[in-house]
Order: structure tokens, then C-alpha cells, then sequence
């Protein structure tokens, strides 16, 4: 923590449901290149935290701010646009689409060609779709050579260890300065965890080395081995916050999990 | 290779011949018995086919190889219609409303095929199209072919001023607020006596382009077509123009994106967290799909010069978007096929008039709980195989459709 | 002043009955979250089998006493329309219960088609009106000018007793409680032991018996039903139940209510406005659409987002 910028800072963000405060002045920082973890028992808050800071729910008290610029208040389109891209605990893939073109969703923002050059001339559309393309292969190399022969079947035809990647390709694809994953190991065994965790160290390779990312994970074996600190959150306050030796030895955490 | 080629080409044009001499004897055969017999026999053949797999993967391949070759026999048999039909100018003005039902389907594919928008009015947007067509040419004597755009342009913002309010609403909102709005427009038309009030608007002028006027007869090639022909070229024309371009878009970002804020399939929140506009893409998917609409009300405007309110209903709407989920969801050539089925099949059965919207209710509900596919159900997109020869080698081989 | 006292009445009156209706359409989508398009029909097969069993009774067995005529309608009726809505409901809507939405709403859509036209071809004549015999009586009261008939207090009186008995049944019964369950969250509601297919059941006859008396309520009224009677009430039971918050009971009787009221004043006093009433009915519910997207009374609480 030292000497890198925070490149994103939220500071008492507060969201209510009815009388329930989901997140009660949750005050946290992310540096550039940093991987934050954020764990807690489930009802936490940590989703909804989540979807506080990609726009997904309005803010009712606090505000979030991205390389110094307040984001509180925009809708999650704008805070794609500025460089905070998230996945989902549920796959939010498109299943009857091709992996292509749900990579290609992550991408739209940067294209050009749009009416004109789909209805008439269709060089520059050409162009583009080579190169969106080639992009496409680049990213899922990068997690399994296999998908790159994959790329024209449908979602539907592709393993649940592949379909994680590829959520997290088209997370990636936005060219995002922070990511959220939500989860990424869920529902998974042991082994493909252990894939998994390979999967994220690989994702900070070459153009995104300093890429941050806040990781939402319940499974501490990945927690550990990927991140740098961690913030726990129980009853949507932040209970303690430090390297993942510090916070595990916390008793609150520890009660929180386990119950008195 | 040389074998595979003339071996494809012969696939391919014994298979379009033999459905085209079937659909030509569906239209002219009268007896129901044995239309009813042909369309049996034929679907049995389809079926049959279907299941042998030498013979389907055949026929397949030779499409995907062959694909120009085979959309030029199309388009040459569209061509050649009405010479086929010559006799019979009665089908030539039937299948020119096809042409037209396929215009306003492949409208409503784009709202609710691609973008999942549920537009329960079509046909009020057909009619606004078909009304300013009529009005502007008996009030002002606008010529008809000026009228085709005026009407699909009018129908565009009557569109976009019923869309702004909802932007915000779900799904099922717009569904009600549509079929109220046809309902509604059917009210005013029936009741508002400067629209022609229940009688309609009558004496429309026929559709002429430059002086030319389409109540000739057409002589090409020393054959004499009947006038009606006149009406189903430039349908053709229109049809062909407006297909392309929906097959363009929706080969491209454009289809994507309206693909990706689709509530049934697709996902909108994703959509917004990777940056797309929602609104606006909704908005320009209801839209363009009205253009089609008030195009193809306008052209009956001016083919049968004569609109009245009962052709503007909410059942009228629902059988166009019907073609959409008969045909197949966001599938062109289902699509197509379906709207097709929808204007002939109940010509055909004009016998049992008072039984056709029964069955088609329950073909709906079988198809919506057995088939939800559609008839020819929608491909993935690979954006054209033949502009990207790097992405077909890349492909896998191919599997089952 | 008499006028509009008079034409409150017969809009409270109406009202009764697209509220029953309404009621229906948002324990579909408050439960099921289904939009049931075919519910304007369920209510015009009602209107119908109350019909067919009326002239059963009184030509083929001669049963000549209002009182006992009308009891064995309404109840004959409810019973079998609420049948008829079970059967419709195993068939066309178990089959496609976890698929979206969009789905249902289509089926349902032409389903209701079929039935409609059905009725039409093989219902004598029944593409004409059919006479519904008045068995109420034609008593009227004048108070302070208000002309207060018997039928419009019978249907209100009614209307009142059975959507009593729908909030009794909703809120006091473990059914009802099972609904509720089934409303906030289907999920954990299968999972603590509550019978999905059962629930579906329920809704259904619930929405039919409703639904069954308002037709029999507006046959007795309008002296006459017709095949395609359903077409109205179903878009504006639908539009009531939205204004008032898809999910929630009083926003649906509410919601008629408002509707109804909006009809009588504009046949009143528009003039010529009696032909224009679904353009106004129309353009209301755009304006409550854009001004309150949420419904009057607040959609019911738990609802899935999306």
C-alpha cells in the first residue's frame, strides 16, 4: 500500500430494503493493480454492495469514486463507461447466442460500424469483425486454448468450468480499470477451483497487469491464494480489513461464520 | 470436385423445384381433399427426410456450400410466378399480400424476434401506415409511391410517441398498452367521420409510379401477365429490398445488441453493466419495425384502394406477431415461411372460415408449449460465413442444426 | 346533480364487475406471475354456462322462482366455470409454468382466441347476442333523485360479499396462506413443502368463481351476453389490475372502480363519448402508466425484479 494511488474508493455507502440496512457505511479503497478480497457470511452484503457500485441500485447514503471521479448517482451503463465492469454470481450469459457473440457484448462500446456500414458497404463491418474477433481468440487463450475452436457454438454446448471463463472474458473484453467477480468459483468442485484460481492469476497478464480487482469469494483456499488483503463484511458493516492471515485469525469474522 | 459441385446444384435445384410445384398445386388445386392430401404427403416427405441422415446432411451441406446458387434460383422463381400463375390472378394478388404480411413480420421480428419487445398493435401501426397513405391521396393527391414513405414515416413517430411513456415499463405493461392502443385506434377509426368513419376510406387511387399505372396488363416476352402482376413486382421489389436489410442487421453489431437487451433470451441487465443503451436500442428496434409496418399498409392502401377499420384489429395484430414465434424467433426464414402460411392456409380453407381462428389459436398454444423453437428455427449468427474465410476454417465441423 | 349521482351508481355498479375480473388477473400475476389473457373469456364462458342453465332449468324443468333459479345459476355457473378454468389451467399453462413470462402471456392470449371463437361457431347463432332473461326484479327507488334500481344494488351487494369472501380466503385460509407463500417467493415456497401444481389449481377456480359471477352479474344487467364479450373486460380488467398494482387485491378493485367510473362519465357527458370510451379508457391508462408506474396502492411487496 505503498505509494500506489487508490485508484477506487467508496466511502460510507449505506443501501436500505424497507428497514434493513444491506450495507451499512461501508467505507473501502482499492489500489491500481491491487486484488482485493471481500468475504463475509452470506446475507452480508457483499453483492449488494456490488450492485451499489456498478449503478445496479441507487445509492441512499455515501458515495464511490473511481481514479478521483465521483460515480455515486450514475446508472450502470455510464459506470461501464468509466471503467467498472462486474460478473454475476448467476451466469448471466446468453445461452442460445455463440461464445463470439457474447464476447462481442463486452465490446460493442468500441465499435463503429453500426447502420451504415451493416446495410451498405460492409467493408469497415469487415474489418471490425476480424478484429473483434482475433480479440476474442486473445482472450480465451489465455484460459483454454480448446475455446478458441469454439468460438461459433452456441453457449449452451460449452462446459460450466468454460462458461465461467468466458464470463469473465467478456468482463475483461470491456477493457475495465476495476473488476468485480462476483462469486466466480460457485457452485464448483474442488478441482475446478483450483482451475479457477490458476484462471485469475492469468487473467492480469500482459495489458491487464494493472488491472484491480475486488474479489467476492466464499471459498478461502482461493481467497488466500490470489489475494493481497481483505475487507470481511457481516450485517453489511465492515468488520476488519487486512492481509488474509490478519482477518482470518478475527473472532468477530470467526463468530460471524461460525456462529457463537 | 467437379462431382460435388454438379451433385449440389442438382440437390439443390430438385429440392426448390419440388417444393415450389408443391406450393403452385397447394394454390390452384381447389378440391380441399386433395390440397389437404399434398400438404400431408408432403410433410410426411419432409419428416422422412428429416430422419435419414445421409440424405438430410446432403441436402444441408448443399445449401451452406451452394448458398448464392441457391438464392438465385429462389429469386428467379419469385420472378417467374407470375407467369406460372398467369390464369389465376387472383393468387398473384394473394401472394402480393404475402409480400406484404412478410413486411410487417419481419418488422415485428425485429421488435420482438430480436429485441424482445411485445408489440400487440401491429396492426394499428399497419393502419396508420394504410391511413395516411388513403387520406394523403384522396384529401391531397399525393402520388402513391411518395405516400408508401410517407405513411411508413408516419407510422415511425405515432410509434415513437406511444414508445417514450414506456420506456421504463416491463414487458407485460407494453403487451397491455399496445393491444389497448389498437383497440383504442380501431375505436377512433370506426367513430372519427374525417377518417370515413366505419365505411373507411374508399376511391384510394391505385398505385401508379411516374404516370405508369398498374391497372395494365403487362406484356413481357410476348406473354400477357394480368395487372395484378404490376402490384406483385414491385412488392417483390419492396420485399427483397427491406429483407436484405433486415438479414443485414441482423448480421451485424446492430442485431447484437437488440439480441442482448431481449428479456426472454437475452439479459438486460448484463447489457447495461457492458454499456449499452438500453432505451435507445429498444426504441430504434420499435421503430424501425413500425417503418416496415406503415410501408406495407400503405402499398394495401394503394393495391386495394379501399381501407376500412376492420382490417385494423387486435387479431390482426396478433397474427402477425404470431408469424414470429410460428416461424421461429428471430429467425428471417421462418419468419418469412410462417407469414406465408398465415395469408394461404386460411384462402385455402375459406370453407371452414368459421373454424380457422380456433385452430389457429390452438396451433399457437401447441406450438408456444411443443415447439418453442419455431418452424425453421434460428441459427447463430456467423455474420455471413463467406466474408470471413478465416472464421470458417476456424469453425468446427459441423453438427446437428 | 341527480344525473351524476345517477351515473355514480352505475358506475359503482360496473365497476363490481370489472373489479371481479380485475381481482382475477392480479392473483394470476401476484401468484403465478402470469398475465392469463384468456381470463375475459373464463368470464364470458361463466356469463354463458349461466345462461345455459337458466334456460335448462326453467324450459326442461320448469322451475319457475327467481330466488331459486338465480341460486342454482350462480352456483351451477361458478362450479363449472371454475372446472373449465382448472382444466384450462393443467393444459395450457402447468406444462410452461418456469418458462418467461412472455411465454404464458402468448399461450393464454391464444388460447382465449380459441375459445372465444368456439363459442361463436358452435353456440347456436352465436355470433348474434344472446337474450339473457331478467329474473331480477324491475323495482326502483327514488331517494332525493337518485334513481336506485334493484338489480344495481343486488350486483353491488354481490360483487362486495364475494370479494370479502376472496380476502377472507386469501388471508385466512391456509390455501390463501400458500398463495401468499407461492406470491413473495416460489422457490422457498415449494421448498418448505407447498404444492406448487396445487396453488395453481387454487388460483384458477378462485379467479374463476369471480369471474363466472361477474359475467352472470352482466348478463342479469345488460339483459343479453355475446361471444366476444370477454374482449373488453379482459383489457380492462387487465388495465385495472395494473393501475392498481399487479399483485394487489384492493388496487384491483380499486382500478375497476376507476374505470368504471371513467366509462359512465364519459357516456355522460362527452357528448357522442359513449363510442369513444376505449380511446379514453386508453389514454387513461397511458397517463397512469407513465405518472405511476408502480400502481396506485403499491404492487405487492417480494415481487422477482425484472
Amino acid at each position: 500500500m505503498l505509494g500506489r494511488e487508490s485508484l477506487f474508493q467508496c466511502e460510507k455507502l449505506t443501501k436500505s430494503f424497507g428497514g434493513l440496512k444491506a450495507v451499512d457505511g461501508v467505507d473501502l479503497s482499492v489500489s491500481e493493480g491491487e486484488i482485493l478480497g471481500l468475504i463475509g457470511p452470506n446475507g452480508a452484503g457483499k453483492t449488494t454492495l456490488f450492485n451499489l457500485i456498478s449503478g445496479v441500485y441507487p445509492v441512499d447514503g455515501g458515495s464511490f469514486s473511481l481514479g478521483g471521479e465521483n460515480l455515486t448517482g450514475l446508472l450502470p451503463h455510464q459506470i461501464k463507461k468509466k471503467g467498472i465492469s462486474r460478473t454475476f454470481q448467476q451466469s448471466r450469459l446468453i445461452l442460445n447466442l455463440s461464445v463470439y457473440d457474447n464476447l462481442f457484448m463486452g465490446m460493442l462500446e468500441g465499435f463503429h460500424s453500426w447502420f451504415w456500414d451493416s446495410l451498405v458497404f460492409r467493408s469497415r463491418f469487415k474489418k471490425e469483425l476480424e478484429k473483434a474477433i482475433e480479440k476474442a481468440n486473445q482472450l480465451l487463450n489465455r484460459f483454454n486454448a480448446e475455446l478458441v475452436g469454439k468460438g461459433f457454438l452456441p453457449v449452451s454446448e460449452i462446459s460450466q468450468i468454460d462458461r465461467r471463463r468466458l464470463e469473465i472474458c467478456r468482463a475483461l473484453a470491456t477493457r475495465p480499470d476495476l473488476l468485480l467477480l462476483d462469486e466466480p468459483s460457485a457452485g464448483m468442485s474442488p478441482e475446478e477451483s483450483a482451475e479457477l484460481m490458476d484462471d485469475l492469476r492469468r487473467v492480469r497478464e500482459n495489458e491487464y497487469r494493472q488491472l484491480s480487482i475486488i474479489l467476492v469469494e466464499h471459498d478461502m483456499a482461493v481467497i488466500e491464494s490470489i489475494t493481497q488483503r481483505v475487507i470481511a463484511l457481516n450485517y453489511g458493516k465492515k468488520i476488519v480489513e487486512g492481509t488474509f492471515e490478519e482477518v482470518s485469525r478475527n473472532e468477530e469474522l470467526k463468530e460471524a461464520y461460525l456462529g457463537r | 470436385m467437379r462431382n460435388s459441385l454438379l451433385r449440389d446444384l442438382l440437390v439443390i435445384l430438385s429440392c426448390l423445384v419440388a417444393s415450389w410445384a408443391v406450393f403452385i398445386a397447394v394454390l390452384l388445386v381447389t378440391n380441399v381433399f386433395f390440397v389437404s392430401v399434398i400438404l400431408f404427403l408432403s410433410v410426411a416427405v419432409i419428416y422422412g427426410l428429416n430422419r435419414w441422415e445421409g440424405v438430410r446432411a446432403s441436402i444441408v451441406q448443399a445449401f451452406r456450400r451452394r448458398g448464392r446458387f441457391a438464392l438465385v434460383c429462389m429469386i428467379v422463381i419469385f420472378l417467374c410466378l407470375p407467369f406460372i400463375l398467369r390464369s389465376s390472378p387472383y393468387w398473384i394478388l394473394i401472394l402480393t399480400l404475402a409480400i406484404l404480411w412478410i413486411i410487417v413480420a419481419l418488422g415485428i421480428n425485429i421488435q420482438f424476434g430480436s429485441a424482445g419487445i411485445i408489440n400487440l398493435g401491429a396492426a394499428a401501426f399497419y393502419g396508420v401506415g394504410a391511413y395516411t397513405a388513403g387520406m394523403l391521396s384522396t384529401k391531397l393527391g399525393s402520388p402513391p409511391l411518395l405516400n408508401l414513405l410517407l405513411g411508413a414515416v408516419m407510422s415511425m413517430i405515432v410509434g415513437s410517441l406511444l414508445f417514450i411513456p414506456l420506456l421504463k415499463t416491463k414487458s407485460h405493461y407494453l403487451a397491455l398498452v399496445t393491444i389497448a392502443f389498437v383497440m383504442a385506434f380501431h375505436n377512433l377509426l370506426n367513430n372519427a367521420e374525417w377518417l370515413g368513419g366505419a365505411q373507411g376510406i374508399v376511391g384510394i387511387p391505385l398505385m401508379s409510379v411516374a404516370g405508369y399505372s398498374f391497372t395494365q396488363e403487362i406484356t413481357i416476352w410476348g406473354v400477357k401477365l394480368p395487372s395484378q402482376a404490376n402490384f406483385y413486382y414491385l412488392a417483390l421489389l419492396l420485399g427483397g429490398l427491406l429483407g436484405a436489410a433486415s438479414w443485414r442487421l441482423w448480421n451485424s453489431w446492430v442485431g447484437l445488441t437488440w439480441n442482448s437487451l431481449n428479456e426472454g433470451t437475452g439479459d438486460e441487465l448484463s447489457a447495461r453493466c457492458m454499456g449499452v443503451a438500453v432505451g435507445r436500442w429498444a426504441m430504434i428496434a420499435f421503430t424501425i419495425g413500425n417503418f416496415y409496418a406503415g410501408l406495407a399498409g400503405a402499398f394495401y392502401s394503394h393495391m386495394t384502394s379501399y381501407i376500412a377499420p376492420p382490417d385494423i384489429t387486435f387479431y390482426q395484430s396478433l397474427l402477425f406477431l404470431s408469424a414470429v414465434i410460428l416461424g421461429g424467433i428471430d429467425s428471417i426464414p421462418g419468419v418469412c415461411l410462417a407469414a406465408v402460411l398465415l395469408v394461404i392456409l386460411p384462402e385455402k380453407l375459406r370453407a371452414f372460415q368459421q373454424y380457422w381462428v380456433i385452430f389457429f389459436g390452438i396451433i399457437l398454444v401447441l406450438m408456444l408449449i411443443l415447439r418453442r423453437k419455431g418452424l425453421i428455427p434460428v441459427r447463430i449468427r456467423n455474420y455471413m460465413r463467406d466474408i470471413l474465410p478465416l472464421a470458417a476454417t476456424r469453425r468446427t465441423p459441423e453438427g446437428p442444426d | 346533480m341527480d344525473t351524476i349521482l345517477n351515473q355514480i351508481i352505475h358506475g359503482m355498479m360496473l365497476g363490481v364487475m370489472y373489479s371481479l375480473v380485475a381481482v382475477g388477473f392480479t392473483l394470476f400475476f401476484g401468484v403465478l406471475n402470469l398475465v392469463q389473457f384468456a381470463h375475459g373469456e373464463i368470464f364470458m364462458v361463466g356469463a354463458f354456462l349461466g345462461l345455459i342453465i337458466l334456460n335448462f332449468l326453467s324450459s326442461a324443468l320448469g322451475i319457475e322462482n327467481p330466488v331459486l333459479l338465480l341460486i342454482i345459476c350462480f352456483f351451477g355457473s361458478s362450479v363449472l366455470t371454475a372446472l373449465f378454468g382448472l382444466f384450462f389451467g393443467r393444459i395450457t399453462i402447468r406444462p410452461i409454468k418456469d418458462a418467461p413470462p412472455v411465454i404464458a402471456l402468448l399461450t393464454t392470449l391464444g388460447a382465449g382466441l380459441s375459445i372465444r371463437y368456439f363459442v361463436m361457431a358452435f353456440y347456436p347463432s352465436g355470433s348474434q347476442p344472446q337474450r339473457f332473461p331478467g329474473y331480477l326484479p324491475d323495482w326502483q327507488v327514488e331517494v332525493h333523485g337518485v334513481l336506485l334500481r334493484f338489480d344495481s344494488l343486488f350486483i353491488l351487494l354481490g360483487g362486495i360479499l364475494l370479494i370479502l369472501g376472496t380476502y377472507l380466503f386469501i388471508n385466512k385460509t391456509r390455501m390463501g396462506i400458500a398463495m401468499r407463500a407461492v406470491a413473495q417467493d416460489r422457490e422457498t415456497a415449494s421448498m418448505m413443502g407447498v404444492n406448487i401444481n396445487r396453488v395453481i389449481d387454487t388460483t384458477f377456480v378462485v379467479s374463476g368463481v369471480l369471474a363466472a359471477c361477474a359475467g352472470i352479474f352482466n348478463g342479469l344487467y345488460y339483459r343479453q351476453v355475446i361471444f366476444d364479450m370477454g374482449a373488453i373486460y379482459g383489457v380492462v380488467g387487465f388495465s385495472a389490475a395494473v393501475i392498481g398494482g399487479l399483485g394487489n387485491i384492493l388496487g384491483a378493485i380499486v382500478g375497476g372502480f376507476l374505470f368504471a367510473l371513467l366509462a359512465s362519465f364519459t357516456s355522460a357527458f362527452i357528448p357522442g363519448g359513449s363510442a369513444y370510451r376505449f380511446v379514453t379508457a386508453f389514454a387513461f391508462l397511458i397517463l397512469f402508466l407513465v405518472l405511476m408506474p408502480k400502481g396506485i396502492v403499491k404492487a405487492s411487496k417480494g415481487k422477482r425484479e425484472k
